[in-house]
């Protein structure tokens, strides 16, 4: 028994070491993944009667699971801090070659990589995390990592105060054609919005009775105005689209309570409950509805 | 729908049964059943030797039967078998030969459709117990399940098909097997059932094949009312490979059709949002059509005209047919963002309802859906007060459907939306062109109501009227000439006409005596005659109202202005009472008639009265912003004993004072302050002792700001010093501009812009904001940042009007333009601080300086001369300013080429010698250096010139004594 134990336990870890290459025509190579030379994946097989190195043009390449997909799993599970973030720039430093092979983890890893270093005040951690992101967005294999890049990147250009480049990129994506890319749109619109409304919290801040301020109150209005328009837009343009439309919705109920439409908040919060049950956003909104019910 | 599942279906009945289905080999004896034949004719023989002949045609019937098959002579092989069954029925052999038989009837019933048949060929089969080839039992199986699903009973053919699927799993015809069989629940309509058992077929299928099951069981859903299993489903439809793209879009558009009947909105758009863009959807479905094109001639190679390429080309055909529906469909996408905005609609959320729409107008091309959407967008902006959207989105309707009949009210809204951005003029010329491009439709007369309206908000009450007399008279019998004759008469009113408020009021009343605005009439006409004083007429006629209308939103100013009428009558105690019955939910009327009340009592000299209604004031208002002023006049009623007043003063100050928020305090302040030259000890005492008051911080604000005012000499400081201590949001307006003021006075500019803008900051519409703009803008210009100057100067000029500050205000504006290089603006400025009565004298000779010095940068010394002139013959009480406007004036002559001129106004300026100062002084050696530079002539001439002048001007003084 323990021999066929310890025979399983090295079949995993020898398995975990290789990578595992779908072709289109149906085939499935497993090797050492080396490198990505112009359009073609290097492999390192080992064969019965040693190594060899081959290659496969990405065109050919249905999918490719990672060696290194288990470990990313388990690394993104630790709890945050330094170590975490060291881990986690190891693997990405490993697998930024590979980000454009169908079915690379990389852009995973990338998002994984620089929400952790963003969480940091640092402002070298948070280039870095810029860097990383801007990589997945302009090459990833899948679109809609692309997209979820391109709409952290924005997040954290906020974050960083870079508020010309947020509004710069946004608006050439919201000028994009609405089928162009949605995701893109979706992320352009979130990051928009939350520009605005902390323009709008600024100058909220700045003029406290902004109500009867008549030389204030037609922006304020405009800010107002615009920000729930936007984060609308993924809502109406593509509600499909259910983790961002389910994450603009939740920020436009946050804004709702934040200006006092409570109303609009619960029915917006309803919609996420009903429309969207199955994203965390939807907790949320459930816990709001329910707190309303309780209410006297 | 289920189009092609039912093509499937008919082809398998024309064509299923090829002669692969049912070889030869299966249908005549193959090699072990000719073995198993000769053994049994061999078996057979012995007994029937002697019908040797009778036993040969046993076997040609049988051999006969299937060659007929084979040859496809499937009526004469029914005939042969049947023969065969009656010939030899009593033939011993027969029962070995019946399985056989049965087998080629069933087979040759289903070839003919002989449906019923083929269920007793195949019964019999079934009963028999004789030793068939398992093939035969599989195929009569399955036919026999077909027949019954062909003859209606489809219940039945499923449960066959299913038991032939669980018995013959590998059979080559168990694939269609399972299709068929969930096309009998679906044609059973066991939708529910049919819907599960696609689900779980398709875990099997892969590629188009499994696409297509899904749209089975989407429909199958649908059709069993499932809705929320159906929603649910539509997402995992986006991840599979469609074959037919346009039915799953419908079927959407079914499902979000179905929420929308049954009231459920949310569900409704949470479908309709699944939905692609027409062309993207038309797009796909032609590259299914192309890999299903593909799919069928690699299969029709392989096996020309067999079952799975006749299924194949089905699926074709129908995706293709599909396809060209769909394509047909008229306004799709609109038709598909209109239902989503009127689910949006249906919840009284206007605000998305509106977006949808918006979008709908800017991305598709304008149809009958578009142009109906966006007059709903407009409506939608305007329900949610977002103005400029509501103009911008009817401008684009304008452009789009300038032909749609829903235009005129589409540009009414736009002319409304224009009201509420104050734009008056942009929304007259919409009502105009509503009226001028729609006379006879129902709007017009709205149109020309609202235009005249638009003069009610800019307060020309006589254009408002001459509007309001074009709808009476254009469209008297319109809904708009109600409001017209009533607004016609309340122009009147609102321009204090009173009796003529009085006639239009009645003619509203005589017309339209039970209009929407009666009520509002005999009020205003109670209201004008008692402006008139006519309160004979007034009081009946406000008690009348008050009687008729005892819940009418004018109740609260009616008790007013019946108080006010019974006071000016001498009815004290009818005042009295009236100003009592001023309901409590009548604002600040309310406050007001306990301010009446109070002063009725001052005027009957009833302190206790006063005393008391203070107190029973403050009970009904504790939070009142008046309350400060209500104590102020219970210490008015002590203003005969100062030590008592002082205690009631101090006392309130003491209480009140506490609360930032009670600014009337100030008035307490001024009034201790006033009485002070008797009591400044006491008074500095208890202000010093408020100042020096650590707790609470606005006891020592106001403390400090007390003592400013009881002791101007060292206000400055006193008041700069308090600086620390005001809470912007908080503290009385007035003490934060007084401290303001203070610490610009002391240089402290940084400090005095912040105090500002925190006034300007919490209270956006103080009266007082003139002071901090002009502050904020004179601090600008001293730092000599005229920019920033202008932009402070603007505020003040648009949002405080009327201030005392406006002229210097304005000088100063201009001086700021002038440095920005906006000559035309700058010279407006000083031509309207000249107008302005209340600009200071100073300013004005400062304005007129300027405005010469402009004439003369802009090479027009003519019209400078005057300027310069009025200057130093009016304003000789600024020497300075006088001696700049000598020099300017001789300056302009030089330009015009008159030096006699100039040499006489620089002789002039030396001869005043009134004129001193340091810079006169200064100008002064300028005039005699360029007195000087000029030629002795020149010189001499305008001696002479300005010598004759002054005895010119000798001698009509002389003249005007003597005629004195």
């Amino acid at each position: 028994m323990r021999t066929i134990v310890t025979f399983l336990i090295l079949s995993l870890a020898g398995a975990q070491a290789e990578s595992r290459i779908r072709l289109l025509d149906g085939r499935e190579v497993t090797g050492d993944i080396r490198q990505l030379d112009g359009d073609q994946l290097v492999v390192r097989r080992s064969l019965d009667f040693g190594q060899a190195v081959e290659r496969y043009p990405l065109k050919s390449i249905a999918v490719v699971e990672f060696a290194q997909s288990r470990e990313i799993e388990t690394v993104a599970m630790l709890p945050a801090g330094e170590a975490r973030t060291n881990r986690l720039l190891a693997l990405w430093e490993s697998l930024k070659g590979f980000v454009k092979v169908p079915g690379s983890p990389t852009g995973r890893v990338g998002l994984i990589t620089a929400a952790a270093l963003a969480a940091s005040e640092d402002r070298q951690k948070s280039g870095q995390a810029l860097d990383i992101l801007s990589l997945v967005e302009a090459g990833d294999h899948s679109p809609e990592r692309r997209a979820e890049a391109f709409g952290a990147r924005l997040l954290l250009l906020l974050k960083l105060n870079q508020t010309d480049e947020v509004r710069e990129a946004a608006e050439a994506a919201l000028a994009l054609n609405p089928g162009a890319d949605a995701r893109i749109r979706a992320g352009a619109s979130l990051a928009l919005a939350s520009l605005l409304r902390e323009q709008l919290k600024a100058l909220e801040k700045e003029n406290p009775r902004w109500e009867i301020d008549p030389a204030v109150r037609p922006e304020r209005n405009r800010l107002y105005h615009r920000t729930i328009e936007l984060l609308l837009q993924p809502y109406l343009e593509t509600g499909s689209l259910t983790n961002p439309v389910a994450k603009s919705l939740w920020q436009l109920v946050e804004f709702h309570l934040e200006t006092g439409s409570n109303e609009e908040a619960h029915s917006v919060a309803r919609d996420i409950a009903e429309i969207y049950p199955s994203t965390p956003e939807s907790i949320s909104a459930k816990n709001l509805m329910k707190q309303n019910e309780n209410k006297p | 729908m289920l189009a092609y599942i039912l093509y499937a279906h008919r082809l398998i009945f024309r064509s299923v049964i090829p002669s692969a289905t049912i070889p030869i080999r299966d249908s005549r004896p193959g090699r072990a059943s000719r073995c198993w034949i000769v053994a049994l004719l061999l078996v057979c023989s012995i007994p029937a030797i002697a019908q040797l002949e009778e036993a040969e045609t046993f076997d040609n019937y049988l051999l006969r039967g299937s060659e007929e098959y084979e040859k496809g002579q499937y009526s004469k092989c029914l005939a042969t078998m049947q023969d065969f069954l009656v010939k030899f029925s009593n033939d011993p052999l027969t029962p070995r030969a019946l399985k056989r038989v049965y087998y080629l009837l069933t087979l040759c019933s289903v070839r003919l459709a002989k449906w019923e048949e083929v269920l007793e060929w195949s019964e019999k089969y079934q009963k028999d117990t004789g030793v068939g080839a398992e093939t035969w039992d599989s195929e009569v199986a399955f036919w026999r399940a077909l027949a019954n699903e062909r003859l209606g009973r489809h219940e039945e053919a499923h449960r066959q098909l299913m038991a032939f699927v669980n018995t013959y799993g590998n059979h080559p015809k168990a694939p269609l097997a399972r299709q068929l069989a969930g096309a009998a629940l679906v044609q059973a309509g066991k939708w529910g059932e049919a819907a599960d058992y696609f689900a779980s077929l398709r875990k099997n299928l892969s590629g188009y094949a499994a696409g297509e099951a899904y749209l089975v069981e989407l429909t199958c859903r649908l059709e069993a009312g499932q809705n929320e299993e159906s929603l649910r489903l539509i997402d995992e439809g986006r991840t599979l490979t469609l074959p037919r793209p346009a039915a799953y879009q419908l079927l959407i558009l079914k499902l979000a059709d179905k929420f929308r009947v049954a009231g459920d909105s949310r569900r409704s758009i949470a479908t309709l949002q699944r939905l692609s863009p027409k062309n993207d959807v038309i797009a796909k479905q032609e590259k299914a059509i192309v890999e299903l094109r593909k799919d069928y001639d690699k299969i029709q190679q392989a096996e020309p005209d067999g079952l799975p390429a006749k299924l194949a080309k089905a699926l074709l055909a129908s995706a293709t047919n599909g396809a060209a529906v769909f394509a047909g469909i008229p306004n799709f996408d609109s038709t598909a963002r209109y239902r989503m905005a009127s689910a949006f609609m249906a919840m009284k959320r206007y605000r998305e309802a509106a977006q949808v729409l918006a979008d709908m107008l800017q991305s598709l091309p304008p149809d009958e859906v578009v142009e109906r959407a966006s007059d709903s967008v407009v409506r939608n902006y305007f329900e949610t007060k977002q103005w400029e959207k509501t103009v911008a989105t009817a401008a684009s309707f304008e452009r789009k459907f300038s032909a749609s009949d829903a235009l005129p009210g589409v540009l009414l809204l736009k002319g409304q939306a224009l009201q509420e951005l104050e734009k008056y003029d942009e929304a007259d010329k919409t009502f105009s062109e509503i009226i001028a491009r729609f006379p006879r439709h129902e709007l017009a007369p709205h149109a020309m109501f609202s235009r005249a309206f638009s003069s009610i908000w800019q307060e020309d009450y006589p254009r408002a009227m001459a509007g309001f007399d074009e709808v009476i008279t254009r469209f008297p019998e319109s809904p708009s000439a109600d409001p017209s004759l009533f607004w016609k008469a309340q122009a009147h009113s609102l321009a204090r006409q009173w009796p003529e408020t009085i006639v239009g009021m009645k003619a509203y009343l005589a017309k339209y005596p039970d209009g929407v605005s009666t009520p509002e009439a005999q009020f205003r006409i109670a209201f004008a005659e008692h402006a008139l004083r006519n309160y004979e007429v007034s009081i009946p006629a406000v008690r009348a109202f008050l009687d008729q209308h005892p819940s009418d939103p004018n109740r609260a100013e009616a008790c007013l202005i019946l108080a006010d009428g019974l006071l000016a009558q001498g009815d004290m105690e009818g005042g009295l009472a009236a100003l009592q019955a001023t309901p409590k939910g009548g604002g600040s009327f309310r406050e007001e008639a306990w301010f009446r009340r109070i002063k009725v009592q001052r005027l009957l000299e009833d302190w206790e009265a006063m005393r008391k209604l203070v107190k029973d004031f403050l009970v009904e208002s504790p939070k009142s912003a008046r309350v400060a002023e209500a104590v102020y006049w219970e210490g008015w009623t002590y203003r005969d004993d100062p030590v008592r007043q002082r205690e009631v003063f101090f006392e309130a100050i003491r209480r009140y004072g506490t609360d930032p928020s009670q600014w009337g305090v100030a008035e307490m302040i001024r009034e201790l302050v006033k009485a002070g030259p008797d009591s400044v000890d006491t008074l500095q005492k208890f202000f010093a002792g408020l100042a020096e008051d650590q707790n609470p911080r606005s006891l020592q604000l106001w403390g400090t700001w007390a003592q400013a005012q009881l002791d101007r000499s060292d206000r400055g400081n006193k008041l700069a010093g308090a600086a620390p201590l005001v809470i912007p949001n908080a503290d009385s307006p007035l003490v934060m501009l007084d401290i303001a003021d203070a610490l610009r006075a002391a240089g402290q500019r940084e400090q005095a812009t912040a105090l500002y803008q925190e006034v300007r900051r919490w209270n956006p519409v103080n009266p007082n904001n003139d002071r901090a703009f002009a502050a904020l803008g004179l601090i600008a210009w001293e730092q000599g940042d005229a920019k920033a100057a202008l932009g402070f100067f603007d505020r003040f000029l648009k949002e405080t009007p009327g201030s005392r500050l406006r002229g210097e205000v304005l000088v100063r504006s201009a001086d700021a333009l002038a440095k920005e290089g906006r000559m035309a603006e700058a010279a407006g400025r000083y031509d309207e601080a000249l107008a302005e009565k209340a600009t200071p004298r100073r300013l004005k000779a400062e304005a007129l300086v300027a405005l010469g010095r402009l004439h003369i940068d802009n090479a027009e010394p003519r019209k400078a001369a005057p300027y310069f002139q009025r200057v130093f013959v009016l304003y000789g009480a600024y020497p300075d300013l006088a001696a700049q406007a000598y020099l300017g004036s001789a300056d302009a002559m030089a330009k015009m080429g008159e030096p006699v001129e100039e040499a006489r106004v620089l002789l002039e300026f030396a001869g005043r010698e009134d004129l001193a100062g340091p810079e006169p002084e200064k100008a002064r050696e300028k005039a005699s250096l360029r007195l000087a530079a000029l030629p002795e002539e020149i010189v001499s001439q305008a001696k002479e010139k300005n010598t004759a002048a002054e005895l010119a001007e000798a001698q009509a003084a002389y003249d005007a004594e003597g005629k004195r």
